[in-house]
């Protein structure tokens, strides 16, 4: 697998900030972790994941919720009182809206780990790029000898 | 820039793996002190019931439930000052946002003490609590606002829980190898799961962050209006208002930016961190609590005026021993006199001005809570009626201990996780962001 660095964009006469085409990991091993996200961060898929996906999490929760709510006191313990039920719509509202805001911003977070090989038990993807900071005077052959160790190959590089 | 990044990182490791000073070990000390004395009230509460407690039949809820609600109110401000002021790219808030989130989170926790002490029985609770049918198969009231209430408190710590983590993602995929601490590091490398900080999971980060932070300010607003419903429902005079969400939530807000103002100050002074969290941010909290003071100035004009203008004779009855009353003018001093000190600027930027009016504030509203809770319950309906409730030794030290609780939690989350987001404050500067090509 072809491995490339590409030089981006160094900032000061001493810093420099690139972006790498990410095809390994070297989070845990090297010491320029990441910590400045990238310059575009909107990408539509992601907003479009989100979107139905958060739709979808809150048309299951509130219909289970009102489901539950109903089945409680409508068909498992049926509460009749002077020949009403004691199931109200509006009283579920407050239930319903706290259930759904519950689902939705879990199951979101749920897709941001499972989307991005976050959970233990998947496997990382190495095909990605990644903004990393490197405290080195602007020197090329220095900064190519700190990322050689990790089968980086610098190919291009501009001010 | 860098400069700055690499300053802060600096800070948060001197803080992190530092010798903690004198202030930070006076404040520890006091607050597991008053933990400690809450611990043995808490005790003596399991072993001899709620005897202890200066109950009776009309007084059902004591102070446990003003400290409840007032825990509750302080939880509020610090996730939506956060989320609100990220929705609204409002870069002041990078240097204290998660401080305001922890208060929120330990806040809650704070709250929850009272929630299942006043049951009395608090290891019973979960099944008084929990939507579980008992042994006639019967379920619990949903109609009822306490299981509102307590659903809402569920999802609003763990919304505020994610929001929390997920900030804090970057900065401990990246202090994990830079702590000197190995259980430290651990910790870290055990909670920053898989971030890698690629583009692909910063464009997923970036989105979800923004979507939760709005999910959040919603949240907000509706659990201190749920809060509000517990009295709001009732038929009880005093409690029966509409005006209490909305009355509710701003102060919450205004409680909660006080107690944000404290925080900032001890931090400020504990942990010198001068340089990140300045004066500017206790200047723009202290314009935000001058802003809520006039809004719960309104709340109760309002109040006053809605009880007059339904001719109502026991609500009137009530808010005239209400106006008769100290802890009414204490509290109307403390919240809506004292905080126009904040219409000068020399107020508004003296730390040491505006941690005293903060300190008044939070016990102005500690006495709103108590004005609504207890008088409605002590007064109401048969005002010849003289009971007299006077909280106990007991219920007081629980109270001080809950304040334990809190200083304990807080410095030790100090002590554990990164302060100052720094992924925040990077990212915040335009012109690193404008100078990079999209690749």
């Amino acid at each position: 697998m072809k491995k490339s660095c590409e030089i981006i964009c160094p900032i000061h006469n001493y810093n420099a900030v690139i972006e790498v085409l990410q095809r390994f990991r070297i989070n845990y091993e090297d010491e320029y972790s990441i910590i400045e996200p990238p310059s575009t961060t909107e990408n539509p898929r992601v907003t479009a994941l989100y979107g139905v996906f958060g739709t979808l999490f809150a048309i299951v929760a509130i219909c289970l919720s009102f489901y539950f709510l109903h089945w409680t006191q409508v068909i498992s313990y049926p509460i009749n009182v002077g020949g009403q039920l004691d199931f109200d719509f509006i009283s579920s509202i407050p239930i319903a809206f706290e259930m759904t805001v519950l689902c939705v911003v879990c199951g979101l977070f749920l897709i941001f780990l499972l989307t991005n090989r976050m959970m233990m038990f998947q496997r990382s993807k190495t095909e990605d790029t990644r903004t990393i900071y490197i405290d080195v005077i602007y020197n090329l052959d220095l900064l190519r000898s700190k990322l050689e160790p990790f089968g980086v190959v610098i190919k291009h590089a501009k001010k | 820039m860098h400069e700055i990044i690499d300053k802060l990182r600096e800070k948060n490791l001197a803080v992190l793996d530092g010798k903690t000073g004198i202030n930070f070990r006076l404040v520890f000390l006091l607050s597991l002190i008053l933990l400690a004395q809450g611990v043995v009230s808490f005790a003596m509460t399991m072993n001899q019931g709620l005897e202890l407690w200066g109950l009776d039949n009309k007084t059902a809820w004591g102070i446990t439930i003003t400290n409840f609600v007032f825990w509750i109110g302080l939880a509020h401000s610090g996730t939506l000052i956060s989320a609100v002021l990220y929705i609204f790219h409002q870069s002041w808030r990078n240097q204290i946002n998660r401080a305001a989130e922890a208060m929120t989170l330990i806040a809650i926790l704070c709250s929850c003490v009272f929630l299942f002490v006043h049951t009395g029985r608090p290891w019973l609770s979960w099944i008084w609590m929990m939507p579980y049918p008992n042994q006639f198969d019967l379920w619990l009231n949903f109609r009822s606002p306490l299981f509102w209430d307590f659903i809402a408190i569920i999802t609003y710590f763990v919304v505020s829980l994610i929001f929390w983590y997920l900030g804090m993602l970057p900065d401990l995929s990246y202090y994990k190898s830079k702590t000197s601490s190995k259980i430290r590091q651990k910790i870290y490398a055990f909670m920053s799961i898989g971030w890698i900080g690629s583009r692909r999971q910063w464009q997923s980060y970036l989105k979800l962050y923004g979507i939760i932070a709005g999910i959040a300010t919603a949240l907000v607003v509706s659990v201190h209006s749920v809060v509000s419903m517990d009295f709001a429902l009732t038929a009880l005079p005093g409690w029966h208002s509409t005006i209490f969400p909305p009355y509710f939530v701003a102060g919450a807000i205004f409680s909660g930016s006080a107690m944000l103002v404290i925080l900032m100050n001890i931090l400020r002074y504990c942990f010198d961190v001068k340089d990140f969290i300045t004066i500017n941010h206790i200047e723009k909290l202290n314009k935000l609590i001058y802003l809520m003071s006039w809004i719960v100035l309104f709340s109760y004009i309002i109040e006053i005026f809605g009880v007059f203008f339904n001719s109502d004779y026991y609500e009137q009855q009530l808010i005239d021993i209400k106006l008769h009353s100290p802890i009414f003018w204490l509290m109307v001093l403390f919240n809506c006199v004292l905080p126009h000190l904040y219409m000068s600027k020399v107020n508004r930027q003296s730390a040491g001005i505006s941690s005293v009016i903060s300190i008044f504030i939070i016990i102005g509203m500690w006495l709103e809570r108590f004005n609504i809770v207890i008088y409605s319950q002590k007064n109401a309906l048969i005002a010849t009626d003289t009971i007299r409730y006077t909280p106990t030794f007991i219920e007081v030290s629980l109270f001080l201990g809950s304040l334990g609780l809190f200083g304990v939690l807080y410095m030790s989350f100090i002590k554990l996780l990164p302060l100052i987001p720094t992924w925040e404050v990077a990212s915040d500067e335009k012109k690193l962001r404008n100078n990079m090509p999209n690749s």
